[in-house]
């Protein structure tokens, strides 16, 4: 052994024990490298051999472990195919490393201990050799291969634990991750060669190497898909909790059995893949915004968890980008009312304020809206209206203005309050960094919808205009006096505006109340009118200008009117009544021929023209136009009105007289006219709802048409007898107590 | 009879309507209901033939429509029954619409989807029942045979005459 032997010798004989050209397969055992590495370091050829050895496993693992390796991948055709060849692949793969095995136990006993594990090294060098000549069919096959492995996991992971919750009365008969019958199922197998693959890879050092990539697509692409299905149509629950539990049952624990516990222990990693699903959560949601919108308060539990979201994502522009053109595409055209549009932006606001505190979201991307309902003629007027109509969306708004804000100064209505003057400087706080610099930022915070709607505007007294209109309109229209429901809005509204701006309409509500009082006096007064006056008395420098078209009253009205205007003066000296004639209303009694009385409430025009008519019996138009000091194209509309219910009759072109026969319905033919307007829910509901008895029938007209005060309620027996009587017209049949269309 | 079936109904109905919505939900629900309520009049009071809807139960959310046939076409006289279920956030969410009828056409699948833009991505707040039920009984004349639900259905269409006999008899195949 201790014979040098001549360098030719010794090359002889290190090729054949290391086998250099390949030819023999017999693998060297602990014996043989040990008497080898004696050898080697006898002859001082330590760092020669090194390098041969090393370029013997370069070569081999180039050209001939690699190109088997992926040779395998090269015929892949479905996903069976390509689950089988990636698990034989890496077997193979396996063998061949591990036939290397002696080379590593040589170059580490030849370099001792002060250098890194030889095995190590290689690790490296197989990486890059590997990846150097990837084919392109096999991203597919590992797509293949862990698609299927997780499709295996989910299904078992469902059997075991039930996790989605699934209706746990239903038996599965079908395997979804190996697609056979349950009690065929493969699943377990097919986690465990993914779990031997795996394993081999990992001894080999590649399987981060060659699989992270596909696995975190496969893994975001499930957490993608997972996301959007709970979020489908569902906002009124809170999914946020549901998914992080499923992140951490799911995927942690399925990259825990790929990669090993150690990897998901590494907190980048799971920060990653929870990041991830916060922002894939956040777009769904931003996807839904609208809808959410449109829903609140019943999707405040998604509101709160977008909310939450969007301080661990930095979305909030795509959120306010993404609202933005769907409000201008859904909501902000000709085909929606301002209702609409208002209810729209209120459910927005009232989100927002949850969604976003510090309101510059909503200032961002509802500012569309705030655009386009300035655009809209009836705005103010639907905004005053729906604050002031208590049985309204926003009825209870007004009432719940909070002091602290009370009194909409025109600066902070406006926007430009001056900061620095206010009281609040201690609590001041920077503008947040998304707000538009462009614009001052107030620190108002929203959620307070009254200050938002008037922001509309950006000014108050258009406000305050508009309901004076309102409540003028109001006032004129319901002559009953009654007040109490105005005068409650108006505290509100002073609350909110201040007292200066609403003067006016508080003279206003006195004028009422004032009339009332008067009236009732100036009633007692007179003995025996020919007919009772109640006066609206306003005040002409309060109340807008009324539309006041002249016309010139009968006779005896005016008589009547000036008495009153006598007795008035009496009451309040140096003061006298201006009559607006064409507003108010009469009640009147006609009284026919036949003794027949009806009875009407009329606009004083008809009562006028009716009222000549008891003087003289006949008139012409172009008289009667004469008479009362109206253009005749005026007349004649009115006069139609009183031919359409039969009291007056035209007897040649533009000449009229009373009908004789009064009006011409009798009352049992005005019960059946006024059912004649269910009629045609009758056939509607018939169409489609095929056969219904009369209980019912009278239930849904109860409950579809009479909601409103217009449709005279009708009880079941005259329901009855109007159905009957359809039938005996045979435009309806009658069957085992059913009505049913007739067959066509 | 009757008297023993219908607040039976009724009840169940109404019941289980009150268990989806939540106290906050009332006010939606009215600006919805009174949206549903204005349509209903319109309808019943535009008297177009061959096109009908009403309410199906205590409630406005769901109803039955009613669609015939266009003339002129094969589909002439053939009665079809469909849902309409409106969301809440109606009328800025479309309703969902489907035949119960069982209808034979090219963009209706077995279990009764209709594929209809305006129902889908094109809906806009401007659609109503009315419109709805207009725009599925002219699709009915004239299929969209470039994306269809059903694939024998869009290959006959072009010979009308073997159409009209198979649609027939698969309309007789359901009334008996």
């Amino acid at each position: 052994m201790n014979t040098v032997k001549p360098v030719s010798s010794a090359w002889d004989y290190l090729k054949q024990t290391l086998n250099l050209d390949g030819k023999c397969q017999k693998e060297l055992d602990r014996n043989e490298i040990e008497g080898c590495a004696e050898f080697i370091v006898n002859h001082e050829l330590v760092d020669f051999s090194k390098e041969l050895v090393w370029q013997k496993l370069f070569n081999d693992t180039r050209n001939r472990i690699t190109p088997n390796f992926w040779s395998r991948f090269e015929v892949t055709q479905n996903e069976n195919s390509g689950y089988e060849n990636y698990r034989e692949a890496v077997k193979i793969l396996n063998t061949d490393i591990k036939s290397l095995q002696q080379y590593f136990s040589l170059l580490d006993r030849l370099s001792g201990n002060e250098m890194p594990k030889s095995f190590d090294q290689y690790q490296a060098h197989l990486g890059a050799i590997l990846l150097s000549q990837i084919p392109p069919k096999f991203e597919c096959c590992v797509n293949f291969f862990y698609s299927r492995a997780f499709r295996a996991f989910m299904s078992l992971e469902k059997r075991n634990f039930n996790f989605d919750g699934d209706e746990s009365g239903d038996v599965i008969t079908h395997c979804s991750g190996c697609d056979q019958e349950i009690d065929q199922c493969e699943c377990n197998v097919i986690l465990d060669n993914c779990h031997n693959t795996n394993k081999a890879l990992a001894e080999i050092g590649i399987l981060e190497k060659l699989s992270v990539g596909m696995i975190h697509t496969l893994i975001l692409t499930q957490i993608q898909s997972h996301v959007q299905d709970s979020c489908v149509g569902n906002f009124s629950s809170s999914q946020i909790e549901m998914l992080e539990k499923w992140l951490q049952n799911i995927i942690f624990r399925w990259l825990g059995i790929v990669y090993g516990e150690d990897y998901i222990q590494q907190d980048q990693v799971r920060k990653n893949f929870t990041q991830f699903l916060y922002h894939a959560y956040t777009h769904a949601r931003i996807e839904q915004l609208f809808e959410i919108i449109i829903g609140y308060p019943e999707s405040f539990p998604s509101v709160k968890d977008l909310q939450e979201c969007l301080s661990r994502t930095q979305l909030k522009p795509i959120l306010a980008q993404s609202l933005k053109t769907t409000l201008e595409a859904r909501l902000l055209h000709q085909g929606a009312t301002t209702e609409d549009i208002l209810i729209a932006y209120v459910s927005a606001i009232r989100a927002f304020s949850v969604l976003d505190p510090t309101g510059v979201l909503l200032d961002v991307a509802c500012d569309p809206i705030k655009q386009y309902l300035r655009h809209r003629g009836d705005t103010v007027r639907h905004i005053i209206h729906s604050l002031t109509d208590s049985s309204g969306e926003l009825g209870g708004e007004l009432e719940l203005g909070r002091t602290g804000t009370a009194i909409l100064d025109e600066e902070s209505v406006a926007a430009v309050g001056d900061t620095e003057a206010s009281t609040d400087w201690e609590n001041w706080l920077p503008a947040p960094s998304d707000a538009d610099p462009s614009k001052l930022w107030t620190g108002k915070k929203p959620g307070d919808i009254v200050p938002m709607l008037v922001n509309i505007y950006g000014s108050k007294s258009l406000f305050v205009k508009e309901y004076r209109k309102l409540l003028s309109d109001r006032l004129l229209l319901n002559l009953h006096f009654d007040t109490e429901e105005e005068i409650r809005n108006l505290e509100f509204l002073k609350i909110r505006f201040g007292e200066n701006e609403l003067h006016n309409c508080e003279v206003m509500l006195k004028d009422v109340a004032d009339s009332k009082r008067i009236n009732t006096h100036l009633q007692s007064v007179v003995h025996k009118p020919e007919f009772p006056i109640s006066a609206m008395i306003i005040s002409a420098q309060y109340w807008d200008q009324l539309k006041d078209k002249p016309m010139k009253l009968p006779i005896k009205i005016i008589n009547q009117l000036e008495q009153y205007n006598q007795n008035y003066k009496t009451v309040k000296t140096s003061r006298s009544l201006h009559w607006v004639p064409q507003s108010g209303s009469v009640e009147l009694e006609l009284e026919f021929d036949n003794h027949r009385c009806v009875s009407f409430t009329v606009p004083p025009d008809l009562a006028a023209i009716i009222s000549h008519f008891e003087d003289k019996e006949q008139w012409d138009l172009e008289e009667l136009s004469q008479e009362m000091e109206l253009p005749m194209s005026h007349l004649r509309r009115r006069v139609h009105v009183w031919q359409t219910h039969g009291v007056l009759q035209e007897i040649s072109t533009d000449r009229f007289k009373v009908d004789e026969n009064g009006p011409n319905f009798t009352g049992h033919k005005t019960e059946e006219d006024g059912l004649q307007v269910y009629w045609s829910y009758v056939v509607g509901m018939l169409t489609n709802l095929e056969a219904l008895p009369v209980e019912r029938i009278h239930q849904m007209l109860k409950m579809f048409t009479m909601q409103g005060s217009s449709g005279a309620e009708c009880t079941l027996q005259q329901l009855k007898n109007f159905l009957d009587s359809k039938v005996k017209q045979q435009l309806l049949s009658f069957s085992s107590g059913m009505y049913r269309l007739p067959k066509p | 009879m009757a008297q023993n079936i219908d607040p039976v109904n009724g009840s169940n109905n109404s019941t289980a309507m009150k268990d989806g919505d939540g106290p906050a939900s009332a006010t939606k629900h009215q600006s919805t209901s009174k949206r549903l309520q204005q349509e209903l009049l319109t309808l019943m009071m535009s008297g177009d033939k061959g096109i009908s809807a009403f309410p199906n139960g205590d409630e406005f959310f769901s109803w039955i429509g009613t669609i015939i046939g266009p003339k002129g076409t094969v589909y002439d006289g053939l009665i079809y029954k469909l849902s309409l279920t409106f969301p809440n956030g109606y009328p800025f969410t479309a309703p969902t619409v489907k035949f119960v009828t069982p209808c034979f056409h090219p963009n209706v699948d077995t279990y009764g989807n209709i594929c209809l833009d305006i129902l889908k991505d094109k809906w806009s707040a401007l659609y109503d029942v009315r419109t709805i039920l207009l725009s599925i009984q002219s699709l009915l004349g004239d299929p969209n045979n470039d994306s269809p639900l059903n694939g024998q259905a869009a290959q006959l269409w072009s010979d009308q005459v073997a159409y009209k006999k198979l649609l027939l008899e698969k309309f007789q195949d359901i009334k008996s």
